[in-house]
């Protein structure tokens, strides 16, 4: 890997996918503005183009006239402002996570916004944790709201969660035969159930996969699951009904997607690193594993296919 | 309705001349319009009917004239001229065509005034090679791209002159003590100081040194903050006044906030006050400890008050801060809310949220506010800061 100073020769380079960790608590429009901020004030403090030249033609017409060349004062700094500036990106997600939501963000950087589409396609499947407290509900399913109802949860036992969460699993894995768009009762139907677990044929429908109790900290609680098409509200009054069902009430308080596909939080980008080397450098490890694994770029099989990080 | 006919046929006439313009002096274009407009005026004076012939005769009168170049000024267009004379046109226009210079003749005149206008821009650049102001001004270093996203202010400045509207408020300038390599980034921030009068200005300043504030003092209150100079010396005074007044400030410690925090003085006053409540009443913070807050950190008046009091929410129930400590180390209560709930949480899960002074294992403040990850990890945290990377994205 060479070392360069040069702002034009880094900006050829900056086209790809990267992995990006987004904190709770900061929407993902802001974090592209910040990205961006950041990759400008980088590209600009690196060395520009030269300025352009100016031939100045002066003099009285009926005499031979005096030609020079100087620097052209419209191409300077002062007057063009900085070299790279935020619209001269392109910079979109493949994963979309809302405000309450922390983890794993794919972007796609100039020409990686390509990309970015064909892996929104594909539709890989996602890992979220969710943590939940039991004892009282908030008027907007999440810990900043207000809280409208407390009860109490001194009944509720790990076995209990368990039972529940397995049977919301299994009423979700019955759905996703239903939507699968053939007849239960068909060959096909069958065909496509020995594969295992399937895609919904609509990239609208939150489907679950999975979903575990993975710590159990009287009042608080901690989900994984697996699904795909959720959405930030989805997960939130997911851990509500969990809490109707058990004879209480629950509220979510962290929301977080640890895995997205193949890439994880420990690809992804803290904030403080969010700088040209770090971005590049990420481009470099995530571009290896899409060139491993053409799938994620283009999907062809509706069941969910054996993934190894 | 006579009017307008005449009009329509005078504006024939200077297509007609301006088709021909090439091949005349330039002079010529603007004393035959004139001439023109004066024909225009004799006729409605007159009352005269015209009709089609007429037009024709005046084309034609025109075409002569352009015939006797040198002779301009002899060419007094009257109307009844043309009711006597009668021309052949299309002679006329045979002798014109014949005589006037091709386009491929050498010409032997100055054209050097001539040019295209500018055309309508939306940024100085276009001027920049023409205008001598905005030469001086970006030698000074002033960021124009800046400016001119700014409403108004490229229809403001570019009419100006350095000469005449310019080199006085920078000589000014000078006068105050902004260093010469700082008046690019003033006159960026400002270059509404144009507009204002000079004995104001310098009255401005008089006010200043007449409230004992020392040369140094002004220097800093005029480079803080560019806009200061912009506002009259009533309403500084009354803004000082009110500054003294909410707070209790001696003469001594209003010069230092002012200094400290010129931007404060100019803020806007609804903000100001809006923070003042937020730190007394919202945070209750008692009357002295709010002097010390407003003398030792006053941007937190500057700050969003939401935000301030969200900081400082977290800081005194949950950081378990009390005001008396907030009051010693003010700088938390402007420093982001990530930055400190990242921090403290770290240092809870490892047993060592301890930011009492008098026992051991102190946390200072400053530290969670100012120092790199690095270096709070290695001081404070004792962790490598590699761990603090894993523990912020379990967050």
């Amino acid at each position: 890997m060479g070392v360069t100073s040069d702002a034009r020769v880094v900006w050829q380079f900056l086209n790809g996918i990267a992995a990006i960790y987004k904190p709770a608590g900061y929407s993902l429009h802001r974090t592209r503005n910040t990205i961006l901020t950041h990759l400008c004030r980088d590209l600009n403090a690196l060395e520009g183009r030269p300025q352009r030249e100016y031939v100045r033609i002066e003099g009285e017409t009926d005499k031979p006239m005096t030609v020079q060349v100087v620097p052209n004062l419209a191409d300077h700094l002062l007057l063009t402002g900085p070299h790279y500036q935020q619209k001269d990106f392109k910079l979109s997600w493949v994963n979309y996570l809302g405000y309450d939501t922390s983890g794993v963000v794919i972007i796609g950087i100039n020409e990686g916004a390509r990309t970015v589409m064909r892996m929104r396609e594909s539709n890989p499947t996602r890992f979220y944790k969710v943590k939940g407290v039991f004892g009282q509900a908030t008027d907007n399913y999440f810990t900043s709201g207000k809280i409208v109802e407390k009860a109490t949860y001194k009944s509720i036992k790990r076995a209990t969660v368990d039972a529940i969460c397995a049977s919301m699993q299994a009423s979700h894995q019955r759905k996703m035969f239903e939507l699968c768009g053939v007849d239960m009762q068909s060959q096909a139907a069958y065909e496509l159930a020995i594969q295992g677990p399937i895609r919904p044929a609509n990239n609208k429908i939150p489907m679950i996969y999975a979903i575990k109790c993975v710590a159990f900290n009287m009042p608080e609680f901690t989900l994984e699951i697996a699904c795909i098409n959720e959405y930030e509200m989805y997960l939130k009054t997911l851990v509500h009904q969990l809490g109707i069902q058990l004879h209480s009430v629950a509220t979510c308080t962290q929301i977080q997607c640890f895995r997205y596909g193949l890439f994880t939080t420990e690809l992804a980008l803290l904030k403080k690193h969010w700088d040209v080397q770090s971005i590049l450098d990420n481009m470099e490890q995530t571009q290896a594993i899409l060139d491993n694994n053409k799938y994620l770029v283009e999907q062809d099989s509706p069941t969910l296919i054996e993934q190894q990080i | 309705m006579f009017s307008c006919h005449s009009i329509a046929v005078l504006r024939r006439c200077g297509r007609h001349l301006t088709l021909n313009m090439k091949s005349l002096k330039v002079s010529l274009t603007i004393p035959t319009i004139s001439q023109c407009s004066k024909f225009a005026t004799d006729i409605v004076d007159q009352k005269k009917v015209i009709d089609y012939s007429s037009v024709n005769q005046l084309q034609a009168s025109e075409a002569k004239s352009t015939d006797s170049v040198p002779k301009v000024d002899h060419r007094t267009v009257g109307n009844y001229e043309y009711d006597d004379e009668i021309l052949d046109v299309d002679l006329l226009m045979e002798k014109l065509k014949r005589d006037r210079p091709g386009p491929l003749d050498p010409c032997n005149s100055d054209l050097s005034h001539l040019g295209p206008y500018f055309p309508a821009t939306f940024n100085f650049a276009a001027y920049a090679n023409k205008s001598p102001m905005i030469q001086k001004l970006a030698e000074l270093g002033v960021n124009f791209a800046k400016i001119e996203k700014r409403n108004g202010l490229m229809k403001f400045l570019l009419p100006l002159d350095f000469e005449k509207d310019m080199k006085y408020h920078i000589r000014f300038l000078n006068d105050c003590g902004v260093p010469a390599d700082y008046l690019g980034e003033f006159l960026t921030k400002n270059p509404l100081i144009f507009k204002e009068h000079l004995d104001d200005l310098y009255t401005r300043i008089r006010y200043l040194s007449a409230h004992n504030f020392t040369p140094d003092m002004i220097t800093r209150i005029v480079m803080k903050n560019p806009y200061w100079v912009m506002f009259s010396t009533k309403r500084i005074d009354a803004r000082l006044g009110h500054f003294q007044k909410t707070f209790n400030l001696s003469g001594k410690e209003i010069r230092k906030l002012a200094t400290r925090l010129p931007k404060l003085i100019t803020y806007n006053m609804n903000h100001v006050n809006g923070n003042t409540f937020a730190v007394k009443e919202e945070m209750g913070f008692e009357d002295y400890q709010t002097k010390i807050l407003l003398l030792n950190h006053p941007s937190i008046w500057t700050k969003n008050r939401s935000f301030v009091v969200e900081v400082f929410d977290y800081v005194h129930n949950i950081m378990k801060l009390s005001h008396d400590a907030i009051t010693q180390q003010p700088l938390i209560l402007t420093c982001r809310l990530h930055r400190i709930k990242q921090r403290h949480m770290f240092l809870k899960k490892l047993d060592r949220a301890q930011y009492d002074p008098e026992k051991p294992l102190y946390v200072p403040l400053r530290s969670i506010v100012l120092d790199s990850d690095s270096d709070f990890c290695m001081e404070f945290a004792k962790m490598p800061v590699e761990t603090f990377n894993r523990f912020l994205k379990s967050l």
